[in-house]
């Protein structure tokens, strides 16, 4: 079995030997030597944690998935509180998401296939040291291993006007969590900022859709990755800049080309142009060509939407998920009119004009 | 059964009972030799079933919904706007209704930004005037409400409130009122021809301060509010330093000033005009 790189933390330690003094710098340890020796015994016990994880998912399927809809939650959360035990919480999230697929029909296949989501990672994880370094870090995020802010912080950053296009707030197993989803005026790069709080806790609020800022992001290693944390920051000196729509078969493309980087990507923004289509239970967004996606993960109807369209095309920024698109944002159909963006309030979908960015 | 089907089949009854099926495409067989255990090779199929679900495959079509009938009146601007934000969140039902009534007499709608949360309102109130709302929200707003089955009752209510604008202008032709009469049934000055002369409101403004309406004084402050002549805004200021100094008084004469308030906002905000006057600060008590 393939230990998470010893020789690059054996070389790390060696580098990191020699003792000072003097103020650390962003991403530098205080005792490498010890720290190398904790992310050895970290790294040996996600793999027995994964050893473990790999019996339990051959035995479910040599058992047959059939009765799990009827095991319940219970059956998951022993196996992710195992998996935190070995720390492995990334791999814990995966599972608890599980029985949440059991609600609807269909749901042997979508579950079948987190199971082999599951099985991937752990197949990756063995192979840590053979993949490309950027695919690695990818696997170690999913696992979720840690990488601390100063580290991240040590990375080089992209310096650009970042417009906050849209945040959504989520609350999943005792934690709260909110996604602000940036913009790059220059690189037209995309960025997430995440902040996580325990029920009931405040949210970051540095950062908030609408807002404008002009300062250095610092992106997480890994591929397909648009989680950051803010770095230097200085004065705006110009507008928000909105992304150009895309169409459905487009923002596909894309998602395809994310999946292919990090096989467990869940989301990706994206600004679509389309007009929405009220049902039954159902809501979809139609491209001009016809062709459409689901409204997904709404609170509620997305009457504000139809309210804008009136059967006519609109632009919408949202995260595009496998299961469909959430919309986050009503875009001004004028793309001149940067601010009269609108979000979504998670409360009846009121919708607020926003005056100004920050 | 397509392949993917098969292995779903096998998955939810048990490698140990089913097999894996034998004869797969290539480029789902790739590497799936080194799985010995037919479970795994069970996940991996999974693993790949995933990605190229999401990665691949196309988009199904549907054809185009319903369009509703074009916009034909102008949309009223940010600073109305602002103040709706206000008045609906949370719902001031009375203002709501002011601020719907000045909209369709100054020949403007509501942003359709605000329809969602004015027709929640209306579902839950009769209280908001429906005709003001129709004419607020115009025939694409109408038709937006009409979309929604829950909403079918005050779709058709607005749609046939719709062509009956006349009384969405709610000119009331009104009695004339004499002071004396007001003395007697304050209720009077509500159906007063307006404007009133400012010694009518001189005679309200002695009323409610007065403190005689107890607690209906609020009720009826926010009543005159509504039909006070904005010119005579600057004569509360007279009566916040005489009043009587109960707490309900003071109630009623903080709901009189911020309703006539909010109008002159309103005027201001429809017609681009500046407010002249300076806002009342209320007086400690």
């Amino acid at each position: 079995m393939d230990i998470w790189p010893r020789a690059w933390l054996s070389a790390r330690a060696s580098q990191d030997s020699e003792p000072t003094t003097a103020a650390r710098r962003p991403g530098e340890l205080a005792d490498p030597a010890a720290a190398a020796k904790r992310a050895v015994a970290r790294a040996e016990r996600v793999a027995a944690g994964l050893e473990e994880l790999d019996q339990w998912l051959g035995d479910q399927i040599r058992g047959g998935i059939a009765g799990l809809d009827r095991a319940g939650y219970g059956h998951f959360d022993t196996m992710a509180a195992r998996m935190v035990d070995a720390q492995a919480p990334g791999i814990a999230g995966m599972l608890r998401s599980i029985p949440a697929e059991f609600a609807s029909l269909g749901w042997p296949s979508r579950v079948l296939e987190q199971l082999g989501a599951l099985h991937l990672l752990i197949q990756a994880h063995r192979r840590l040291d053979e993949l490309p370094a950027d695919l690695a870090a990818t696997v170690r995020a999913r696992i979720g291993y840690p990488m601390s802010k100063s580290d991240v912080r040590a990375l080089p950053g992209v310096v650009d006007h970042w417009f906050a296009m849209g945040m959504v707030d989520t609350a999943e197993y005792r934690l709260d969590t909110r996604r602000v989803w940036l913009y790059g005026a220059d690189s037209g790069r995309w960025a997430v900022i995440m902040s996580f709080a325990p029920p009931g806790g405040l949210l970051d609020e540095t950062v908030l859709a609408g807002h404008l800022v002009h300062a250095q992001l610092h992106f997480y290693p890994g591929s397909g990755q648009f989680r950051a944390l803010i770095g230097e920051q200085t004065s705006a000196t110009t507008g928000p800049t909105m992304p150009p729509a895309k169409s459905l078969a487009e923002v596909r493309a894309l998602f395809a080309q994310l999946v292919a980087s990090d096989p467990w990507a869940a989301r990706m923004p994206a600004v679509i142009n389309a007009t929405p289509i009220a049902g039954i239970g159902q809501w979809r967004l139609r491209a001009p060509d016809g062709e459409y996606c689901t409204i997904t993960n709404l609170p509620e109807e997305p009457w504000p939407l139809l309210a804008r369209s009136c059967g006519e095309p609109i632009r919408v920024f949202g995260e595009w998920t496998p299961t469909g698109f959430r919309p986050l944002t009503l875009l001004a159909a004028d793309a001149t009119q940067p601010f009269s963006t609108e979000f979504f309030s998670t409360e009846f979908f009121s919708t607020a004009v926003v005056a100004g960015a920050a | 059964m397509s392949v993917w089907e098969d292995v779903v089949t096998t998955g939810l009854i048990g490698t140990d009972r089913r097999p894996v099926p034998d004869e797969l495409p290539p480029s789902w067989s790739a590497g799936l030799e080194q799985d010995h255990d037919p479970a795994h090779a069970v996940l991996s199929l999974a693993a790949r079933h995933r990605a190229a679900s999401r990665a691949g495959g196309l988009l199904p079509s549907c054809p185009p919904g319903p369009i509703g009938p074009p916009e034909r009146v102008p949309v009223a601007g940010s600073a109305a706007h602002e103040i709706l934000a206000r008045l609906i969140s949370p719902p001031q039902v009375d203002l709501l209704n002011l601020w719907l009534v000045t909209a369709v007499q100054a020949g403007q709608r509501a942003s359709a930004a605000y329809w969602t949360s004015l027709v929640l309102v209306a579902v839950r109130t009769a209280a908001l005037d429906r005709t003001a709302l129709a004419g607020a929200i115009g025939d694409r707003g109408v038709w937006f409400v009409e979309q929604n089955p829950q909403w079918a009752r005050l779709g058709k209510d607005l749609r046939s409130r719709l062509s009956d604008r006349a009384s969405a202008e709610h000119t009331v032709a009104g009695v004339e009122v004499g002071e004396d009469a007001v003395r007697a049934d304050p209720e009077s000055i509500l159906a007063a021809a307006m404007p009133w002369p400012d010694r009518l409101t001189r005679t309200v403004l002695e009323i409610i301060g007065s403190g005689r309406l107890h607690k209906h004084g609020v009720r009826y402050a926010a009543a005159v509010g509504a039909r006070l002549p904005l010119e005579h805004y600057e004569l509360l200021g007279s009566a916040l330093l005489t009043s009587t100094p109960l707490p309900s008084v003071r109630e009623a004469l903080l709901a009189l000033e911020r309703t006539v308030w909010v109008r002159l906002e309103m005027r201001s905000a429809f017609t681009a005009e500046p407010i002249m006057a300076e806002r009342l600060a209320m007086p400690p008590w």
